[in-house]
């Protein structure tokens, strides 16, 4: 019965990620296959023999190693400090560290300038001159401005998973003499390997692939920006496809190694953190002392969003060799605020990314409960497929699905009916296929979440549910959902989060004023030569508002911190 | 409670925000059944709105009925090329299909190759069927023009640059909006035969029967007045020349010829520029030059080849100027801090002091300018245009294939060529007949913008100075003016116009960081007077396929793909070489190991 079900997921989702993922890309990247109807590999090839592709994955390989060793250091510790700890504050910083990675697009990097720059905030404030650190520190300036975007990523994993270890386990090896550091290597890491593993892949292979902090600090010399570039040449170059392919493959093989060496036990525990007993209370010195990494992290990788807010507060041309601006204006807000775009690319944003999250809650569960709870051949393949949408590039995507409206809305039987049209057609309304662009962009974050809430899980609750005559969907509905909630919360929030500042596919899908989402309206603003950077800013900060309030709302709402919902 | 009372307000006031802030909904007087137009563009959105009132203002005058412009926007101009491209493929082949027809394999491509009708049918008789298939294809394709049967569902292509709007005629995706000479009357001429928007300039192509420049742009030079005095930098840089000095290493912002015609064509420009400068020191005077080029013209010959009166070193000095022109582009390259295909992101830069100089679009750099004059008046940055080294090109409109709305389209193209559109471009916001919110601070193409001789354009001309944003009368702004100084012949760089971006892409870009190591390394040891075998090393061109020199650079034999690898491979290794061979000269070796390699 259970392994029927599973093949029936397993075949509906892998038909559903076919249509959606694997078809629209497919539609892209033959241009790198095909030429003059034929099928060549000369061009895959040709990627291995140009020494400029090759020193591209090189450098791309690095930045996701540094990156990702990066995020490691600085989000486990606080994760476990948080886990460990109630310190004064904690409420508020506990949500403010997610903060980070809610940078809006376009007005990201000039923030950022603003107070790197040769004439930038940093180098007035400590003295230093004229240097020019985004020119010179390519490679170190982008994994730190990576990691310090992504690190929340980890810190949501691990702090669900963390939340997820039975302290029984914890006291039972204290008692038996294993204390200190040796207790959480020995019992608490294998304990939250799952949930690390799970924000860990994601943060490698995003850093792998990531296309925006390169170019920020036109660091030129990696495969995705060299995907960029050739997508963007005039005239046709075959050679962006097969690098993406080339990309794809690299990051399932990446993916599957670390699978192979972290991911391969997962320990499940019987009960699910069942007492209270946790954390210690932290007060007075030591109370800031635990507090001091929290704020010192915070401040440092909000440098660019404070950039955006000081810009959107500054009058046209007053932020300039000094620490701030030298005059604020509100008009910029006005202006922002109350164009005629905004409010409905808001109501656009919102009703795109919750549809793209529901989506995602359920094929993201399908996925993990196949790969996880069913025993059939090939679960691992779905697996690894889940993760192929963070290795492809959203431009190459974005190309893709515009190539299946393209097709399906000269069909006949889309062309005259108006029903069909307004599905499929995104000339005719984007909304079909910008949803299902965002789901599909950010399911790994729901299915990593997933599966590792899964495995953490003891099996044996659901099986005691289906002794007492639960049938499947009662016992999903009853037992298992509620068990792996703070997992689906946490790849929810990434999912909604990602999905309101997705760049690429709003950009291209939505090209009508009615259907634009706010990253585009950004970007319309940001078009506007001389003010537009000051206007958009003031929109961009108003994204950041409603995302921090989103976030740190439902941290505080849903239990004293994200995650640990069920121990109360 | 209290908390979630306190979050659940904070939502509710972001939120409310906008809705606070939201200015009452424009009053439109367009309803349904009054005509509508579809433009995709990548004009940013104060130039969307402001032609879509006047036009529809306009239109409403002239034809009774308001318009409504469903403008479509999906990013720059290369995702706009191709969604035209992609788009017109796919409603021809659902067409062809419907009719019953065989759709071979790779007959997308063939659909819009510009080249299909220039190439000889196949010999084998085997592949003789499929290629009359194709060939059919190919024409059908382009003898059609009626939205019933197929076409994008777009009219009109709005902005982007005079390459992309030729390479989309190529393809088959745009047709004339006019049968010749039933153009609108006093739209291009004037009653006594003054071009009022001429055909060609200086090298640039304003018109086409089927493309239609109606604003000009240049590209000019915009630098940091602060970075410049850090710098100690007395004299700002006024030519192209004065780019490739080591003060600005690493502090120039540059445009990517890779991504942008018009990118492309002012690197061209720029070697036509080198190429008039060595003509010059050679001692040719302009007359002689015109006549040479008339006679070579005339003669026919195959590139290099002269007429016996024309003296041998009139082509050397062309090929040298080629040459020095190469080489200023790649020390040029070698200042380069990154090259960008974002228009904004130069001034932007130069701006905020993260650029010491940059390549600019005039009116970005013009813009940004102004914006950046700090509260109490203090300018801190300039743009120029460096004289006689810039050609004007033009930013057009044309008419897609199959329009939908063909009628209306036509009317807008009418309407964006008048002297009325034109005032949008330039005028102040608010002035009479300008744009109501944006200035939009472009250059307009009508003559009668501009100064002239003769007496009916110059009254036209004074009037549109009073209401203009910036100075027409300044030779730097008038477009005419810019093209007097800048005698354009196609012969000396027209052939290198492709292979020029293959060139920079491998000589500057894909080999960047070995360029500006050994860039470096020459500037660390006295500069290129105390290395001049350094500077030889660096200035190196290869020699495969064949050696790249002015007349072989026309046509290079084999694979684009090969010969752009062996290139890189060759300047990398050349660099490395240079770097190697500057440090002994002047340091120790135990020093030249403590240079650190470039990351």
């Amino acid at each position: 019965m259970r392994a029927k079900i599973s093949w029936i997921i397993f075949i509906a989702v892998s038909l559903i990620f076919g249509f959606l993922f694997l078809a629209p890309l497919w539609m892209v990247v033959k241009g790198g296959f095909v030429e003059g109807g034929q099928f060549t590999l000369k061009y895959l090839v040709g990627v291995f023999r140009n020494p400029v592709y090759l020193e591209g994955l090189t450098n791309s390989l690095l930045i996701a190693i540094g990156t990702s060793t990066l995020v490691t250091i600085i989000a486990i510790p606080l994760a476990w400090l948080s886990n460990k700890y109630d310190f004064p504050g904690k409420k508020l910083v506990s949500g403010l560290i997610l903060v980070p990675m809610i940078l809006p697009p376009f007005v990201g990097a000039i923030g950022f300038q603003q107070i790197l720059g040769v004439y930038g905030g940093f180098n007035l404030a400590l003295g230093l001159g004229p240097v020019d650190w985004l020119g010179k520190l390519q490679y170190w300036g982008v994994i730190s401005l990576q990691a310090l975007a992504l690190y929340p990523i980890m810190y949501l994993n691990a702090s669900a998973a963390l939340a997820n270890v039975d302290p029984a386990m914890e006291e039972a090896a204290a008692n038996l003499g294993c204390r200190g550091i040796k207790k959480f290597f020995k019992i608490t890491l294998p304990l939250i390997m799952p949930g690390l593993f799970a924000g860990g892949t994601i943060v490698f292979i995003w850093s792998f692939t990531e296309l925006g902090t390169p170019l920020i600090m036109n660091y030129t010399k990696c495969a995705s920006v060299q995907v960029f570039d050739a997508l963007k040449e005039i005239g046709t170059n075959p050679f962006p496809y097969a690098l993406v392919c080339v990309m794809l493959a690299m990051s399932v093989s990446l993916y599957l190694i670390g699978k192979f060496i972290f991911g391969g036990k997962a320990y499940a525990m019987q009960s699910k953190a069942a007492t209270v007993a946790g954390t210690k209370n932290a007060r007075g010195i030591k109370g800031i002392l635990v507090l001091a990494p929290f704020v010192l992290v915070i401040f440092v990788a909000l440098t660019p969003h404070l950039g955006v807010i000081a810009t959107s507060f500054a009058a046209p041309g007053s932020w300039y060799q000094s620490i701030l601006p030298q005059e604020f204006t509100s008009a910029n807000y006005i202006e922002a605020l109350g164009h005629t775009m905004t409010v409905s690319s808001i109501r656009n944003s919102l009703f795109y990314s919750v549809l793209a999250v529901m989506f995602n809650t359920v094929i993201g569960i399908a996925i993990a409960y196949v790969v996880v709870r069913s025993t059939i051949p090939f679960r691992g393949i779905l697996d690894s497929l889940a993760m192929l949408p963070l290795a492809v590039p959203g431009l190459v995507m974005a190309f893709g699905y515009l190539s299946i409206s393209s097709y399906l809305s000269n069909q006949d039987w889309v062309k005259d009916q108006p029903f069909w049209q307004n599905l499929l057609d995104v000339r005719t309304n984007p909304t079909l296929f910008l949803v299902i662009a965002y789901a599909i962009r950010r399911l790994p974050y729901m299915v990593r979440s997933a599966v590792a809430g899964l495995q953490q899980t003891s099996v044996t609750l659901e099986e005691a549910a289906a002794n007492l005559g639960a049938n499947l969907w009662t016992t999903l509905r009853k037992i298992t959902i509620p068990l792996i909630m703070a997992n689906l919360i946490a790849g929810g929030l990434l999912a909604f989060s990602f999905s309101m500042l997705e760049v690429s596919d709003s950009l291209m899908l939505a090209q009508r004023e009615d259907f634009y989402p706010i990253t585009k309206t950004i970007y319309e603003l940001f078009q506007l030569i001389g003010t537009g950077k000051y206007i958009a800013s003031a929109l961009g900060v108003w994204a950041m508002m409603f995302l921090t309030v989103t976030i740190i709302g439902s941290s505080l709402i849903l239990g004293r911190k994200l995650g640990a919902i069920f121990r109360v | 409670m209290m908390r979630n009372i306190t979050i659940l307000l904070a939502a509710a006031l972001v939120i409310s925000l906008p809705f606070i802030f939201r200015k009452p909904a424009e009053i439109r007087d367009w309803k349904p059944g009054d005509p509508t137009l579809v433009i995709i563009s990548a004009h940013n959105e104060a130039i969307r709105y402001e032609f879509a009132q006047a036009f529809s203002r306009w239109h409403r005058e002239r034809y009774g009925a308001p318009v409504k412009i469903d403008w479509r926007a999906i990013g720059g101009t290369s995702e706009i090329a191709r969604y035209l491209a992609a788009e017109s493929v796919n409603s021809f082949r659902a067409w062809w299909r419907n009719q019953g027809n065989v759709w071979p394999l790779g007959a997308g491509d063939i659909v819009l190759d510009r080249r299909f009708a220039t190439r000889p049918p196949p010999e084998d008789p085997q592949e003789r069927p499929t290629w009359e298939i194709l060939r059919d294809i190919h024409t059908q394709f382009r003898t059609h023009d009626d939205a019933a049967k197929f076409g994008t569902r777009i009219d009109l292509f709005f902005g982007g640059g005079e390459y992309d709007h030729s390479r989309a005629f190529g393809q088959g995706l745009t047709v004339a909006p006019w049968a010749e000479g039933e153009e609108p009357p006093g739209l291009f001429k004037s009653e006594d035969g003054i071009d009022l928007i001429p055909a060609y300039i200086s090298g640039e192509i304003w018109r086409t029967p089927t493309l239609f420049g109606n604003a000009v742009s240049t590209f000019g030079i915009c630098y940091n007045i602060d970075r410049l005095k850090d710098n100690g930098v007395d004299i700002p840089p006024s030519t192209w020349d004065d780019l490739a000095d080591p003060v600005y290493f690493r502090q120039l912002g540059m445009a990517d010829p890779t991504k942008s015609g018009s990118v492309a064509k002012a690197f061209e420009l720029m070697l036509h520029y080198k190429v008039r400068e060595a003509v010059n020191a050679a001692g040719f005077t302009v007359e002689q030059i015109e006549k040479f080029e008339a006679d070579i013209s005339k003669a026919r010959l195959p590139p290099g080849e002269l007429p016996d009166h024309v003296p041998a070193e009139y082509q050397r000095a062309i090929e040298k100027g080629f040459l020095n022109g190469i080489r200023m582009i790649q020390l040029i390259g070698a200042n380069a801090r990154y090259f960008t295909d974002s228009s904004s992101k130069v001034p932007i830069d130069v701006s905020m002091g993260n650029a010491t100089v940059g390549i600019a679009i005039d009116f970005y750099g013009r813009f940004q300018a102004q914006v950046s004059i700090t509260p109490d008046g203090v300018e801190r940055m300039k743009y120029i245009t460096p004289f006689g080294g810039s050609g004007v090109s033009c930013d057009p409109i044309s008419l897609l294939r199959g329009a939908p709305h063909r009628e209306t389209a036509i009317r807008f193209i009418e309407f964006v060529l008048s002297e009325e559109a034109q005032k949008l471009w330039t005028y102040r916001a608010g002035t009479p007949g300008g744009p109501e919110k944006f200035a939009l601070r472009r250059v307009p193409i009508r003559r009668e913008f501009y100064p002239s001789e003769n007496p009916a354009i110059q009254a036209r001309h004074e009037i549109h100075q009073q209401y203009a944003a910036d100075d027409l009368a300044d030779p730097a702004i008038n477009p005419y003016a810019l093209a007097e100084q800048f005698i354009y012949y196609r012969r000396w760089t027209g052939g290198h116009f492709g292979i020029l971006r293959d060139l920079i892409k491998t000589m500057c870009m894909d080999s960047s960081v070995e360029l500006k190591a050994a860039w470096q390394a020459i500037i660390d040891h006295g500069g290129p007077e105390a290395q001049p075998e350094a500077m030889r090393l660096l200035t190196r061109l290869p020699d495969t396929p064949v050696p790249f020199d002015w007349k072989n650079s026309m046509a290079v034999p084999g694979e684009r793909l090969d010969y752009m690898r062996a290139w890189t491979i060759f300047f990398r290794n050349s660099y490395r070489e240079t770097r190697a061979a500057v440090t002994p000269k002047t340091t120790s070796k135990a020093q030249s190991q403590d240079l650190k390699p470039e990351t």
